[in-house]
């Protein structure tokens, strides 16, 4: 790597770690898109690959305001490929097959793929203290025996035995992606559980 | 930008290995403005470190 090179880097490093910066810059992409697009959705989706495309590229630039024209020109693409899309689209009707994926966790999230409110994550106030409370282990007790024997042995292979994801598809002879969702509900329910047994209480 | 169902996810599998960067960036700006994701990240490592705590005896 030469030193320009390095310094591109850098400073593309720098703009994805500036948090306010880049919230900035994603709120005039977003405003630019939806002009465009018309629908939030599909706003957001080009905005998005506009940073993946953009730090695929990084040696590509040389500051800040590189970062940004870059960024933009990218996102200008996406658009473009968008409108084309939607063309392609009328002209042939498609029906869409279901992916199972999508149809689980429908208690948990609502249509739009957001938290319920029953569901939503709230900030839990010391978690660090409560380990010294023995009442606190009985309930974390209870609600690891609340998952299911799969879901449970899945959780406890990760997090208790701390096996990576390799061994556990080996052992359990389950695809990866399995264990990952399992871990998934596995930590979710227990989250849950936590928050309305523990935290919700106190 | 991803809705909360699969930003989760990602959230969960980022625990258990290195994602791509296409979800890595998905995942950082999503929790960077949804508090309730970065509730659940936060909430994740707490998990964690009891599962350790836990297996380690209650004196811990």
């Amino acid at each position: 790597m030469t030193d320009r090179e390095r310094t591109a880097r850098l400073n593309a490093d720098n703009a994805l770690d500036d948090p306010g910066a880049l919230v900035a810059l994603r709120e005039q992409m977003l405003k630019w898109a939806v002009l465009h697009l018309g629908e939030r959705e599909a706003a957001e989706d080009a905005v998005q690959e506009a940073f993946v495309g953009a730090l695929r590229n990084r040696a590509s630039f040389t500051h800040a305001a590189a970062f940004r024209t870059w960024v933009f020109a990218i996102l200008r693409n996406k658009i473009a490929d968008v409108l084309r899309a939607r063309i392609r689209q009328r002209d042939r009707e498609v029906t869409g097959a279901a992916d199972p994926d999508e149809e689980m966790d429908v208690e948990r999230f609502d249509e739009r793929g957001t938290w319920r409110e029953a569901h939503r994550p709230s900030r839990w106030s010391d978690p660090a203290g409560m380990t010294e409370d023995a009442q606190f282990w009985r309930v974390f007790e209870t609600c690891l025996e609340h998952l299911s024997g799969r879901t449970a042995r899945v959780f406890m292979m990760r997090e208790f035995v701390e096996l990576d994801i390799a061994d556990i598809c080996d052992t359990l002879q389950i695809t990866r992606n399995a264990v990952s969702v399992t871990l998934f509900r596995a930590r979710a329910q227990l989250r849950e559980c936590l928050e309305s047994r523990w935290f919700k209480e106190k | 930008m991803r809705r909360c169902r699969d930003v989760s996810l990602l959230v969960s599998r980022a625990r258990d290995e290195r994602l791509g960067l296409r979800d890595r960036i998905a995942m950082r700006l999503h929790v960077l403005m949804c508090k309730h994701c970065a509730n659940f990240a936060r909430q994740l490592g707490v998990l964690s470190r009891l599962a350790k705590t836990f297996t380690g005896g209650p004196s811990v």
